[in-house]
């Protein structure tokens, strides 16, 4: 399959990324990663040999996801993580839950949905708060608010 | 002996005390649950509790707590296919299928009876075996911690019946990233790209819930418009009992999976995370329908669940014994026994026989009282998970990985690892790589190096140092096991056949 012919010369190249990335070591610092490298190489190898059977092993595909919704998410997500460090974690919280909720949402967002939405995150986010960082001391990512 | 037994006996047997259990239990429980949080940060963030205790309340608190993290984290693993922690990597494998099939209160119900049975049967070698358990895990050279990593990784020849190619790949990129940050041996900084926040490496923790959450909730949000909720709740009367009954049914499996729990739990370094995909393995090679487990088959729970909790038990021996912690969470416990002024070793059972026996005890209560607290925190956390619509659901899983994956070092940088991991793990699911061979290989990837490059060390005496890898009959055992565990998918074939010619 083109797919797992494409996947096995991605990591032969990822074992010799490795490999390379092993000189300049100390013998007891590079010997143990150049068997994994050399071994996941070998393998690679025999699954891109394996692409050109008549017979092939069965493939995992699983359902069909709609990589629209995904490939917007990504984004939010990480533009979160970067927030958390300025905007704190429960102001960040409450504004990525609830964007996050937004969009998954089948019907069209009314005005008030939307607020009972955000007054849902803002209690799930406060209670996480003060569970973890008044009750069990847990350090969670400051910011300029809270 | 018979004097410390009774005073522990009158000791425990107290309102205070039980009331102390099943509040340990519930906040186990509670932090089992939630991935990222693991027993070994549960029982340490509750240390500074104990201060003000006497050593018994602090060690019975933080017993039920282990005793309790290690099966919360089952919950996460059946609802949301993310264990909760490391221990319950093994559980998604049959408990989610069996979540999507609308029975996640049965396979909760399994893992609870599971667990419970893995519990008492670890406190019991704790009680009666410890001395000599411990001396055979003394045993264990570095060649011998090599060979069990190398039996581990052919655990993968199981996992990943599919397609075993794909298994291995996993499972070697898994150990490629477990070597990133300083060598253990040496201190070379390796494979960090220039980013000094890799040089502490890639935590596991953090691995883990990237590599499980987050293909998990991106599959959410690409099927958002096929689906409201996760799975169907299906009420079935009755089923309390009846999965009892077919779970005390699998006592094969049920002491098979305790045993391997308990010695894995004995091995220091090994835990929770190796036991039950060690059991796991060791269930399907029993089985006589192999070809069901990983669709959503009890005896791939009850193998995970009783082994995790087996090794509760397991690591105490050592460290009430010889004074070495078995498991992470171990190693906590041995500095709340400094705290308290107990020196763990083989005196703990002399100068301080009622403390330790109280505390063994409380395990054992703890075991059994995790029975009705589990399955009411259980069949309330499957309720709420099931009722809850995915686009709250999804948004929720990431937003616990996010305070998991941050949490463990207060980095941002792991949210972010974390992040990348998930989006890598998610491709690799789409073509086919299952993510249990690769969190194998972080789980492996530790306890291999060192003990191959420790073993390299001590084979400098030899005429040719790679013959301490051969020199021990220890290792010959754990080179046959790795043989045997490498071809069996190809042996199971072979007997398949053969029964079917007689049958015939």
């Amino acid at each position: 399959m083109k797919s797992d012919r494409i996947t096995s010369i991605v990591f032969i190249l990822v074992g010799l990324a490795f490999w390379l990335q092993t000189e300049g070591l100390q013998y007891n610092g590079y010997i143990f990663p150049r068997f994994l490298a050399l071994f996941l190489i070998l393998l690679s190898a025999i699954l891109f040999g394996q692409t050109f059977r008549k017979i092939r092993p069965p493939q995992n595909n699983g359902g069909r996801d709609d990589l629209k919704y995904i490939l917007v998410a990504i984004p939010i997500v990480l533009v979160w993580i970067i927030l958390l460090d300025v905007l704190g974690f429960v102001v960040s919280g409450v504004i990525f839950l609830s964007i996050l909720t937004i969009l998954l949402d089948l019907e069209r967002p009314k005005f008030t949905r939307v607020i009972s939405v955000v007054a849902v995150y803002i209690a799930v986010v406060l209670t996480f708060w003060f569970a973890f960082h008044k009750l069990l001391l847990v350090p969670l990512p400051p910011g300029y608010l809270i | 002996m018979l004097e410390a037994l009774s005073a522990a006996f009158s000791e425990l047997f107290s309102i205070k005390i039980i009331l102390m259990i099943i509040a340990g239990l519930f906040g186990g429980l509670m932090t089992g649950a939630l991935p990222g949080l693991t027993a070994t940060m549960a029982v340490a963030l509750l240390v500074p509790f104990t201060f003000a205790m006497s050593p018994t309340d602090g060690l019975i608190l933080l017993g039920a707590i282990y005793m309790a993290c290690i099966y919360g984290g089952s919950f996460s693993a059946i609802l949301v296919n993310t264990p909760g922690t490391p221990s319950s990597i093994g559980t998604t494998f049959d408990g989610y299928p069996m979540a999507l099939r609308g029975e996640g209160e049965r396979a909760i119900l399994v893992a609870t009876y599971a667990s419970v049975y893995g519990g008492i049967i670890g406190v019991i070698f704790l009680f009666f075996l410890s001395p000599p358990l411990a001396s055979v895990a003394l045993q264990f050279g570095p060649p011998e911690y090599f060979w069990m990593a190398v039996f581990g990784i052919t655990i993968i020849s199981s996992l990943a019946s599919k397609n075993i190619v794909k298994g291995f790949i996993g499972g070697a990129i898994g150990l490629l990233i477990s070597t990133i940050g300083i060598a253990p041996i040496g201190g070379d900084v390796r494979f960090t790209a220039g980013f000094p926040q890799l040089q502490g490496g890639v935590e596991l923790i953090v691995a883990l819930i990237g590599f499980f959450c987050i293909p998990e909730a991106m599959t959410m949000i690409g099927q958002r418009t096929k689906k409201f909720h996760l799975a169907e709740a299906k009420r079935q009367p009755g089923i309390f009992l009846r999965t009892l009954r077919e779970v005390m049914k699998k006592q094969g499996n049920l002491l098979r999976s305790s045993i391997i729990g308990t010695i894995v739990g004995i091995l220091p370094g090994a835990g929770g995370s190796v036991a039950n995909l060690v059991a796991y393995n060791e269930a399907i090679r029993a089985s006589k329908t192999p070809e069901k487990f990983g669709t959503g088959y009890i005896d791939g729970i009850i193998a995970t669940e009783s082994s995790n909790n087996a090794v509760v038990g397991g690591g105490i021996i050592p460290l009430v014994t010889l004074g070495i912690p078995g498991a992470p969470p171990d190693a906590v416990l041995y500095g709340v026994l400094l705290l308290h002024g107990l020196r763990p070793g083989p005196e703990l059972f002399t100068t301080h026989s009622q403390i330790i026996y109280t505390f063994i005890l409380s395990l054992f209560i703890a075991t059994i009282l995790m029975l009705p607290v589990g399955v009411i925190c259980g069949r309330a956390l499957h309720r709420t998970v099931v009722r809850l619509p995915i686009r709250y659901l999804a948004p929720l899983i990431i937003f616990l990985t996010v305070i998991g994956s941050y949490s463990i070092r207060n980095n941002i940088m792991d949210v972010f690892i974390m992040l990348v991991l998930g989006m890598l793990g998610y491709i690799l699911k789409r073509l086919g790589f299952h993510p249990g061979p690769i969190t194998l290989g972080l789980i492996l990837g530790p306890i291999g190096e060192m003990g191959f490059v420790q073993a390299l060390l001590m084979g400098a005496i030899l005429p040719n140092r790679w013959m301490i890898f051969f020199d021990r009959p220890l290792s010959w055992v754990l080179i046959i096991m790795s043989a045997v565990s490498l071809c069996w998918p190809l042996i199971a074939k072979r007997l398949a056949k053969g029964w079917k010619i007689k049958e015939m």
